[in-house]
């Protein structure tokens, strides 16, 4: 099952309406995402990606899983 | 879901050991680029740590996603505590944040290998 960055963009854009998000990749798989978004000022880095992770809602998961690999960079803005 | 069985070793394991690495592969030949580049590291720095091999049993697989609530693997427990997966222990390593944590941890590391990777990627 292929994914495309602007999906990926789209759920992310879907829990965080007012963030920075680049998505980078196109061979289906392999994706490189950055999001900075006000919600995570305060939060460590693990609640930051939990949080993303849970936008996807289950996409990374599994055999089936649409994405193998999304590299993932969080920060709240300077 | 997780059986409890799978979440008692789980638990068992990650308070068995100072450092535990979940990944696929093991620590001498690791199956995915993911869980070689946090297994290298960790090697490199001459961190002491257990390795478990999540593609040898499914319901760990599965189980240590539930355990920690984070979908990917690698998965690096310090001390009973998750610390991240491979991006966070990546920006960790290259920040200094891991020898701290490590330090304040009371885990014997490589100081020297450390700043080594950071020289390296600098």
């Amino acid at each position: 099952m292929a994914i495309d960055a602007a999906t990926i963009e789209a759920l992310i854009r879907q829990d965080f309406p007012d963030a920075r998000i680049t998505v980078q990749g196109d061979d289906g798989s392999h994706f490189a995402a950055e999001v900075e978004d006000e919600s995570f000022r305060g939060k460590n880095r693990v609640q930051q990606q939990r949080a993303v992770y849970a936008a996807l809602k289950g996409r990374m998961d599994g055999a089936q899983g649409e994405l193998h690999a999304l590299a993932l960079t969080t920060r709240a803005p300077a | 879901m997780t059986d409890t069985a799978a979440t008692a070793r789980i638990s068992d394991t990650v308070k068995a050991n100072d450092v535990v690495l979940f990944m696929k592969g093991t620590k001498t030949m690791p199956q995915c680029g993911f869980s070689s580049r946090v297994a290298g590291v960790l090697n490199f720095m001459g961190i002491e740590f257990a390795d478990v091999n999540v593609l040898e049993d499914a319901d760990i697989r599965q189980g240590i996603k539930d355990y920690s609530d984070w979908p990917t693997i690698p998965q690096l427990y310090v001390k009973g505590e998750f610390v991240g997966g491979c991006d966070i222990i990546t920006e960790m390593t290259l920040s200094g944040e891991l020898d701290t944590l490590l330090a304040d941890k009371g885990i014997a590391f490589d100081a020297g290998a450390a700043s080594k990777i950071r020289e390296a990627n600098g």
